[in-house]
Formats: C-alpha cells, sequence, structure tokens
C-alpha cells in the first residue's frame, strides 16, 4: 500500500514537473522519504532513481508500470527475485548512468549480446521456457527480446513487438503469428498454397503447433513428433490395434506436408499410388494381374486408399481395409 | 448459430460498443479501446462451387467482422487488464471468440473459442477417362464437417511463489462424410457422418523456491468417437464388370478412449551460471470399442450371401517421456548446452470379429543425446555448435487369426549442428545454420538415411522506412539403399515501405520440391518397375499498398498470385481492395472488393468476386 500511495503521488508530482520540474523531483522525494519514513537508505535511495528514470524517460516508465512487470513494485514480489525496482531488475545499476545525466552506458536491450540479454530475462522467467538455450531461436542469436518487448508490446498478452505491415488485406493473422512470420517468410509461402492449415485465416497460430521457447520438433523424438496433430486430429492418431508403421514410426510428416501443400489432402504426392510405391515394394498377386506381360493392373494413378480407406490405423484389419 | 441470432448477436455487439466507445470518450478515459464492424458481404462464384468451399468458403450475409475491445484501468482494481477479441461472427468458416483477465502478480484468466468449417469434394479425373479396373478415377473420399474448440485457461497465484494451473478443453467433430469400402473385392461408396468429441482436464502447481521450481500437473482425457457406415442405396459397386452387389451395408463402430498423464517439471539454478531442467511424462491410456457390420447381397462369385457379425476392440497404450537439460553459461560470452531425452512406448492391443481374432504390439524406445557451445565471438556475432545423437529401437507384432506380422527395427542418427547470426549497428542481421544427420538403418523405404538442412536469412530496415527481407532454406533428404530422394527448396525477398500516410510492400517466393525413386514392385511371379518423379514447382507474388488520402479516406490495395508448375499445373490470383471513410465520432465504413480466379483443372476452376460493406465504430 504504501508503494502504491507514493506511486500515485509521485504521479501528481510529476504532473507539477511540465512548470516545476526541480520542485517536481523534490517533492517527490520528499514524500517518498515521508511514507517509508521506516524504511533503510537503500529503499529511499532507489526511489529516487526510479523518480529520475521517469524524469527522462517517462513513456518507457509509464509502460513498465501498466504491465505485467509492475509487479516489482511489490515488496515481497521484490525482495524474492532480489531486485530493487522494475527499471533495474532488467537494466542493471543505473547509478553511473544517472550521475552521468544518461550520457553513461546502461544495459538497453540493444547493443549487448543475445547471451547477456536472455541472461537477464532469464533471471526470473527460467521457470516459465527453461529449455529455451537449446532452441533453435537461441542458438541462432535471438534473445528474448527481439520478439518480446516490455515497453512496445502492451497490447498483448505476451508482450509481443508488435508487427503491423502483416495483418493487413491478405492475412487475419495472430500477432503471435505476425511475429513468427517477420522472420520465417519463406515458411509462411507455404500456407498460400492451395492446401493448407488455415493461419492466414487466423484460425490457427503459428504457435498452436510450435513452442518457440523449446528445441526444434526434428531433434523431438521419432513417432512423437505427430503429437501436435492429435490435438486436432485425434482420431488418426489411434492408438489402433494395426497402426500404420510409417505413421507411427516416423509421425504424420511421413506423408504429409503440414504447412501447405499443392497435393490433396496436404500429402507429398499428388497421386496416392506414388506415395504409397515410394514406401511399398511388395504388393499381392492380385494387385498386378496374372499376366507376365503387358500393363499391371495398378499403378502411379491408383486411389490405394479407396480400398485401403482405414490408412492411418485400423482396429480389424492389418491392411487397413476396415 | 442461426442468422437471425447472428444478426441480433452483431447489432447488440455494436450497440454495446458504441455505449462503451461513447462513454470512454465522454469520460476522457484511455482505459477502453476497441473496434467494432458489422456488415453485409455478397458472394459471386462462377464455376466449381465445391472447389470454391474448399479454397475460400465465405457466404453471404449479415457479418460481425470484428469485435475487439481492451480495458486496462489505471487505478488498482480487481483486473488489470482485459482483452476481448472476436473475429468473423456469423456462420463464416473460420470463427474466433477470445477473451482474457489478469491481474499482474495474482490471475490470469482466458476463454478461448475456435470454430471451423472444413469441406471437401475434389475430382481428379471425369469418370469417362477412369480405370475403374485399375481404381483411378477419383477420390471418392468427401468431407462437410465443422470442428470446433473450447478452452478455459487459468493461473492463480496463491502465494507470490506458487502458482495454481487449471485447464479445460472441449474439442468436437461433427459433420457429414463420404468414404469408400472393399467388399466382396468391390468398391462401394458409403456415408459415413462425423460424431467426435474430446474432453481434457488440467491441474497442476507450480511452486518457485530460491534456486528451485517444481511444477506437478495431472491431464485426463477422454475422447469418443462414433462411426456408422451405411450405404446410400442397392448398389453394383465401383466396377460394374464385378459381379458383386450391395443390397444393404451397415457398419458401426463406437470408440473411447480415457488416458490419464503426471507431469513433473524441476528447474534448478544452483548458482547464476548453471540451471539444470528436467521434465517427466507419465501416461496411460485405454480405449474400449465395439463394432457391428451387417450386410446383404452379391459376392464376387456371383452367390448371395449374408453377414451378422460383431466383435470388440481393446487397446492399452503406456507411454514415458523424460528429459534433462543442462545449461552453463561459463561468462558473458560462452554457454555450455546439453541435454539426454528418453521415450518409452509400450502398446497392446487385442480384437475379437465374428470368428477372427487378433493382436497387435507395438515397443518402441529412443534415447537421445545433444551437447553444444554458444559463443558470443562479440556483441555482434553468436556462433552455435553441436553434436546430437538418436537411437531408436522398434518392435512390432501384430496377428490376425493365422497370420502373422512384424518385426524389428535398430534405427541410430547421429548429427551436427552450426547456427551463426550476425548483427551490425546499423541493423542488417544475417543469420545461416546448418544441420546434418546420418542414419543407420532408416524404418522406411522413404525414410530418409542422409539430412541436411540449411537455412540462410537477412534483414534489414533502413531509417527511411524501407525494410528488406529475405530468405532461402534448402532440405536434402536420401535414402542410399532404395535410392529414394526427397529435396525442397524455398526462397523469399520481401520489401515494404512505411511512412505515416504511405504503407507498400512487395513480396517474391518460390518453392520447389522434388520427390524421386525407382521402385522395383514385386507382385507374386511378376516385378515392375516404377518411376516415381515427382516435382512441384511454385512461384508467389504478393503486393499491397495503403495510403491515406486524407484524414477521412484511406485506400487499400492488393494482390496475391500463386500458380504451381511441374507435376501437377495450378494457379490463383486474388485480388484485393478497400476504401475506409472515418465519419464522425469515430464511426467508420468499409467497403471492400476481392476476385479470386483459381485453375487447377477444367473440372475445378472457379471465379469469385465478393463484395463487403462494412459500419464500425473505433474508440
Amino acid at each position: 500500500m504504501p508503494m502504491i500511495v507514493c506511486d500515485s503521488l509521485i504521479r501528481a508530482a510529476n504532473g507539477v514537473s511540465t512548470v516545476f520540474p526541480r520542485f517536481s523531483v523534490a517533492l517527490a522525494t520528499f514524500l517518498f522519504l515521508l511514507l517509508t519514513h521506516s524504511a533503510d537508505v537503500g529503499a529511499q535511495l532507489n526511489g529516487t532513481e526510479q523518480a529520475r528514470c521517469r524524469a527522462c524517460h517517462n513513456g518507457r516508465f509509464a509502460s513498465a508500470e501498466s504491465g505485467p512487470h509492475s509487479v516489482l513494485n511489490d515488496e515481497q514480489r521484490a525482495d524474492r527475485l532480489n531486485v530493487d525496482f522494475y527499471c533495474t531488475a532488467c537494466h542493471g545499476d543505473a547509478s553511473a548512468h544517472i550521475a552521468a545525466d544518461g550520457q553513461a552506458r546502461i544495459f538497453a536491450f540493444r547493443d549487448e549480446s543475445a547471451l547477456e540479454r536472455t541472461a537477464v530475462c532469464a533471471g526470473c522467467h527460467s521457470n516459465d521456457h527453461p529449455e529455451f538455450a537449446t532452441s533453435p531461436h537461441a542458438q541462432t542469436g535471438l534473445s528474448c527480446s527481439d520478439c518480446h518487448s516490455q515497453h512496445d508490446g502492451l497490447h498483448d498478452a505476451a508482450l509481443l513487438n508488435p508487427v503491423t505491415d502483416l495483418r493487413s488485406l491478405f492475412h487475419s493473422l495472430s500477432p503471435s503469428s505476425a511475429i513468427c512470420i517477420d522472420c520465417h517468410r519463406e515458411t509462411e509461402a507455404q500456407f498460400a498454397l492451395n492446401e493448407r492449415h488455415r493461419l492466414r485465416e487466423g484460425i490457427l497460430e503459428c504457435a498452436s503447433c510450435h513452442n518457440p521457447h523449446e528445441r526444434s520438433a526434428t531433434t523431438a523424438l521419432g513417432g512423437f513428433r505427430q503429437q501436435a496433430c492429435m490435438d486436432c486430429h485425434a482420431d488418426k492418431g489411434g492408438p489402433f490395434v494395426f497402426e500404420h508403421s510409417a505413421s507411427r514410426v516416423e509421425g504424420c510428416t511421413a506423408c504429409h506436408s503440414p504447412h501447405g501443400s499443392q497435393n490433396r489432402h496436404m500429402l507429398t504426392h499428388q497421386r496416392v499410388g506414388e506415395l504409397c510405391i515410394s514406401c511399398h515394394a511388395t504388393v499381392p498377386q492380385f494387385h498386378v494381374g496374372f499376366s507376365p506381360v503387358g500393363q499391371p493392373r495398378f499403378g502411379l494413378d491408383t486411389q490405394c486408399t479407396n480400398c485401403h480407406s482405414s490408412i492411418h490405423g485400423s482396429h480389424f484389419d492389418p491392411y487397413f481395409l476396415r | 448459430m442461426s442468422r437471425r441470432r447472428t444478426t441480433t448477436t452483431a447489432v447488440i455487439s455494436l450497440a454495446a460498443a458504441a455505449y462503451v466507445g461513447s462513454a470512454s470518450a465522454q469520460t476522457g478515459s484511455t482505459a477502453l479501446s476497441g473496434r467494432a464492424t458489422l456488415g453485409l458481404r455478397s458472394v459471386d462464384i462462377d464455376g466449381s462451387t465445391d472447389k470454391y468451399r474448399e479454397d475460400i468458403n465465405l457466404d453471404d450475409g449479415v457479418r460481425l467482422f470484428d469485435f475487439s475491445f481492451s480495458y486496462a484501468p489505471e487505478d488498482d482494481g480487481a483486473v488489470d487488464r482485459v482483452d476481448v477479441d472476436v473475429a468473423n461472427l456469423g456462420s463464416d468458416p473460420f470463427e474466433t471468440i477470445q477473451l482474457s483477465a489478469r491481474k499482474y502478480g495474482a490471475y490470469e484468466i482466458s476463454l478461448n473459442r475456435r470454430r471451423s468449417e472444413f469441406f471437401y469434394r475434389d475430382v481428379i479425373l471425369p469418370a469417362a477417362l477412369a480405370s475403374i479396373e485399375g481404381s483411378t478415377g477419383g477420390d471418392f473420399h468427401t468431407f462437410d464437417f465443422v470442428r470446433q474448440h473450447d478452452s478455459a485457461n487459468a493461473s492463480i497465484y496463491l502465494t507470490p511463489a506458487t502458482k495454481l494451473l487449471v485447464g479445460l478443453d472441449r474439442y468436437t467433430r461433427t459433420g457429414d462424410s463420404a468414404t469408400t469400402l472393399d467388399v466382396q473385392r468391390d468398391e462401394f461408396d458409403l456415408e459415413r457422418p462425423i460424431d467426435e468429441s474430446m474432453d481434457s482436464l488440467r491441474l497442476g502447481v507450480q511452486h518457485a523456491w530460491d534456486k528451485v521450481t517444481l511444477v506437478v500437473e495431472q491431464q485426463s482425457s477422454d475422447f469418443d468417437n462414433v462411426t456408422h457406415l451405411t450405404l446410400p442405396g442397392a448398389s453394383a459397386g465401383i466396377n460394374p464388370a464385378d459381379p458383386a452387389e450391395l443390397a444393404f451395408f451397415r457398419f458401426d463402430q463406437a470408440a473411447d478412449y480415457r488416458s490419464l498423464a503426471h507431469v513433473f517439471q524441476v528447474v534448478a539454478r544452483p548458482s547464476d551460471r548453471l540451471q539444470i531442467s528436467s521434465s517427466w511424462r507419465f501416461e496411460s491410456l485405454e480405449l474400449d470399442l465395439d463394432a457391428a457390420e451387417q450386410s446383404e447381397g452379391v459376392d464376387f462369385m456371383d452367390q448371395p450371401f449374408t453377414t451378422d457379425v460383431s466383435g470388440f476392440a481393446g487397446v492399452d497404450r503406456d507411454l514415458a517421456l523424460g528429459d534433462v537439460d543442462l545449461t552453463y553459461r561459463l561468462n558473458e560470452r560462452l554457454q555450455l548446452i546439453g541435454g539426454i531425452r528418453r521415450q518409452e512406448l509400450d502398446q497392446d492391443g487385442v480384437l475379437g470379429f465374428g470368428a477372427s481374432a487378433g493382436s497387435g504390439a507395438w515397443d518402441i524406445t529412443t534415447t537421445g543425446t545433444d551437447a553444444g557451445i554458444e559463443v558470443a565471438a562479440s556483441d555482434r556475432v553468436l556462433i552455435s555448435a553441436g553434436l546430437s545423437r538418436e537411437s531408436r529401437d522398434v518392435s512390432d507384432r501384430a496377428a490376425l487369426d493365422s497370420d502373422t506380422f512384424g518385426g524389428n527395427v535398430e534405427t541410430d542418427r547421429s548429427g551436427y549442428f552450426l547456427r551463426m547470426s550476425y548483427r551490425t549497428r546499423s541493423g542488417v542481421e544475417l543469420t545461416a545454420s546448418i544441420e546434418d544427420n546420418d542414419i543407420d538403418d532408416a524404418f522406411a523405404l522413404s525414410a530418409p538415411t542422409d539430412s541436411q538442412r540449411y537455412r540462410l536469412r537477412g534483414r534489414y530496415r533502413w531509417d527511411n522506412g524501407i525494410a528488406l527481407t529475405a530468405s532461402w532454406r534448402r532440405n536434402e533428404h536420401e535414402n542410399e539403399p532404395s535410392a529414394w530422394s526427397a529435396d525442397t527448396e524455398q526462397t523469399s525477398i520481401h520489401v515494404s515501405y512505411s511512412t505515416a500516410n504511405v504503407d507498400l510492400s512487395l513480396g517474391l517466393g518460390a518453392i520447389e520440391m522434388s520427390r524421386d525413386i525407382e521402385q522395383l514392385v514385386t507382385g507374386g511371379f511378376r516385378q515392375d518397375l516404377y518411376s516415381i518423379a515427382y516435382l512441384a514447382d511454385s512461384d508467389l507474388y504478393d503486393a499491397s499498398a495503403r495510403w491515406r488520402l486524407s484524414a477521412r479516406y484511406t485506400l487499400g490495395l492488393g494482390f496475391h498470385s500463386y500458380n504451381n508448375g511441374g507435376s501437377y499445373q495450378l494457379d490463383r490470383d486474388d485480388l484485393r481492395a478497400y476504401l475506409e471513410i472515418d465519419l464522425r465520432d469515430n464511426y467508420f465504413l468499409e467497403v471492400r472488393v476481392r476476385s479470386v480466379d483459381y485453375n487447377e483443372d477444367e473440372f475445378d476452376d472457379y471465379e469469385a468476386d465478393l463484395l463487403e460493406l462494412g459500419f464500425g465504430l473505433e474508440w
């Protein structure tokens, strides 16, 4: 409560600051000292620094106040996380920067290495995304601040940086998908193909299937790359008494192109016979006919699934006829 | 949702928006912001209506095109932020409703609904060109159903260190479909209504101590799927030369499974430099199924037959997934990463159907390890490199009456990755990555024994508002024993220019895919060589412009073109334009036109013209 009252008073003081800047700073400091008379010297110094941050960076300060990091103003939480107040929680020691009237460098999430920027966020958020360091995003030099912003992303619950040029004529993209596509343009092009998951229509997001904070799907263990698919396509995932081996072991991408495809059912081949024959080099005699010469009965144009209709798996027939 | 209900909902929503917006304006409150657009759509289709429904599927009628508002009060009350987002309400094929409320450090609640329609009815060849005996001629599977996903999630801070996690999901799929079935060596078209649902519950607790965080979660799922295959009328089958006929056919199957999963996650930070995380998931699943088949007709020997059989099936699956990851930051420039993963699947199924009995069992054990290093060579350059290995043991055994199937395959993968990023102070970003994997004993003839992925990306934003992004990606997969290969290459260039009054963008993309194999197929005493050479060569162009003509008028134009060559010819042009007119008191009018020209072959072409008129409010 004292912090909330103090905060309100500092706002009021800053309302005066357009006319009396030195007076408002002094007033804020005096009020802070008055209300936190039992606080130690360290807290009083922090309050002053906080006011100094705001004096030069009012917009950034206001955005922090109205965002989720404002919880760092809570004393109990701040104590547990060992931070002073929310500016220094991320930007580090500001004393030199303040003393030099802003001329000395401060950790600004702009010129530092990706490792350093990520380490700051991980100081509090390592629980949320413990595998981020193993993700291709981290390994390609991305840090948290490349996608998220405490100051610019307040329109979005995940504090995603706004990407406006993609939310336009051809897209009903969610903010999270727009962030992904800002880099992954070549992947987004697959969602423009004729058979596609409906990312552009807004019914799905990249995050519906991918977790950008974890290791890539290609390193996920075989056979369970299809787990994301099963959230919507549970009827295809079984379990079945007779499984389609390729699906069970290699995953759905053995036959399908999940982003988009030129082919029906998002298959990797337009002709079903081509896809099946790619793996199945042995068929019963009656498939090819009983004449040793002439054209075989079946071929690359054959719709194998006309008979093998339970192709994802069957409870009653090992050849997926039921 | 009926059109009357849609219209009523839309009008009420817009009225509510108008009230809120005017109240916000009167009080001068900046806590409320939002937008609502109500309108009419008209659609004119020339050509294949089925292909239009597969591709776009937008209908005539009244629509709530969008409704969104955000509320972020400045005072410290019960809520810090509320967001509502509704799109395409009114029987459009893709409807979304999202609501979230949060108080930072106290709770976060979200409710979501996603409803999508899926339609598929596609002709490959006209019947006159089809070979009935060769089972070509068309894709006889059709679909017309609705998917709906409702979810509710909450995280509640019981204390600053303890969080309660709750999640509810309901997924349904209902509608119609058609399929084919082999009966007496002929194929028959059957109707197959779709009735499927999945209910899931997640309950968990997260507690953070000073250096350790623990998450414990229970997840349960209940899946129900009822299948009925029915013959719509007496049928001679797809092949009239075959004597088999059906007078009556019905196949009923009711399946449900229940799964229970226990999830544990531990994140430990013994020091500022070291993090160890571990997660484990133990899941057990039980599926039970009853089925019955009745049929009557003439068999392939031209003799009358009837069948009336019933049966059951049951599958038990146990799954264990675990991983341990380690991150050690030596200093501000150097970080080590490593991980171990293991997965065990054990599945047993049995069936009894009429006089037949069978079983199927799977055992899959996979172990993976990886280790790497990340080096910040400077503030501008980051290089990551690492090795990974995976060993998978697959054993499957199946039997139906006296026939047995199955085998054992051990697959080993080893690989490396190398990634680099370079960012200049002027804003140039360059990234490159390579992944290479060698696989011994691939599971299938069209699974790779050799796999490479290459990726390059560059981006630059000038101060004058111009931004350029270029990317290239190539995947190469090869199976040496079978000589199968699959290559994909994608290229994209995108330029945009933004000022206060103008937004322009231009994009070029190319996707090339090839899959090849010379497959020697053995059928009894015959061997035939099938030469498969699939090629997809897609070019994509897009351009858009948005121009604020004046304080009142904004004009938008866009063009998207896609054409595919190679094994399958197809092209689609999509032209759009809109005019937005700002009226007084934050009201606006929108006029949107769209023209789509789709060419696949002479059977699946369509042209569609869409006109949308919208009236809205923004506050």
